[in-house]
């Protein structure tokens, strides 16, 4: 792994069009601002588990009556 | 089994084509070969899926990586709702439903990446769904929009696509969403596609 030593505001860029800057440090957490492409997709490496988690309580759903009329009446 | 036959069917995979996309339609429609998936589930006994309307999750879901097969089935009065049924388990169904329904401004930009796994070449061809999670009480239920599923109309392909960070919730409330744009829309006030991203932030759990 490569590691890089930055101060605030400084920045590394990765490849032609990726740039992370330091954008804020306080305590034991780092801001850090992300530019890149739209179509290059970032996210916390946390995300794949949080999305395993909705998915399995969205498993749980049981029935689908109920949902229809709630989302009708909201929208009248 | 079938509990009170005629209340499910199977969503044909042509229904969710825009009118655009009529001549992919045609070779979309009738029986092929006749071979059928059938399993027994828990929701809606034995359910009997005709080969061409079997969707396919190569990579499954993120939590389910060994579900790879899937049916969409619709209920009567089930509105925007579906069930997206596997048909490895039995006991596995997701809920869904089409997220411009209650969030008509939701976009986003598809990664080539994605598209090149869901053999995408025309964005006409894609039909898009939020999963949605439904507690005890189903006033707050929520979708995962920051991880649609994606479908692939023309080879049945599927994928849950997690999208970049900030862009969407992964637990938007939906009736809360919904009510917030009917506020605004009563004001008078059109929201720009931004204060939309901000309301759905905020209705986010």
């Amino acid at each position: 792994m490569l590691v890089l030593t930055r101060k605030l505001d400084e920045s590394i860029i990765i490849g032609d069009n990726i740039k992370l800057t330091v954008v804020e440090i306080r305590g034991d957490q780092v801001k850090l601002g992300i530019e890149a492409p739209r179509e290059i997709p970032v996210h916390r490496e946390e995300v794949y588990r949080e999305i395993q988690e909705e998915n399995r309580r969205a498993a749980q759903a049981a029935r689908l009556s109920d949902l229809s009329k709630l989302i009708e009446e909201r929208k009248e | 089994m079938g509990r009170e036959a005629g209340r499910l069917r199977l969503v044909p995979i042509s229904d969710f084509l825009p009118p655009t996309s009529e001549g992919a339609r045609e070779g979309n429609t009738g029986e092929v070969g006749g071979e059928k998936m059938k399993i027994e589930t828990t929701r809606f006994g034995l359910l009997e899926v005709p080969a061409e309307k079997v969707l396919t999750f190569e990579e499954g879901l993120p939590g389910f990586e060994k579900e790879r097969l899937f049916a969409l089935v619709a209920e009567k009065e089930g509105g925007p709702f579906y069930w997206l049924q596997s048909l490895d388990r039995g006991d596995l169904a997701f809920v869904v439903a089409d997220p411009c329904h209650f969030l008509p401004s939701y976009e986003f930009e598809l990664p080539p990446q994605e598209a090149e796994k869901l053999g995408l070449q025309d964005a006409a061809d894609l039909a898009i769904f939020a999963i949605i999670t439904v507690p005890e009480n189903p006033a707050e239920m929520t979708a995962n929009l920051q991880a649609p599923v994606l479908i692939n109309l023309k080879n049945h392909r599927g994928r849950q696509v997690i999208l970049s960070e900030g862009s969407y919730p992964i637990r938007y409330r939906i009736l809360e969403g919904l009510r917030q744009l009917a506020a605004r829309s009563s004001q008078g006030e059109t929201p720009k596609k931004e204060e939309l991203a901000v309301l759905a932030q905020r209705a986010a759990g």
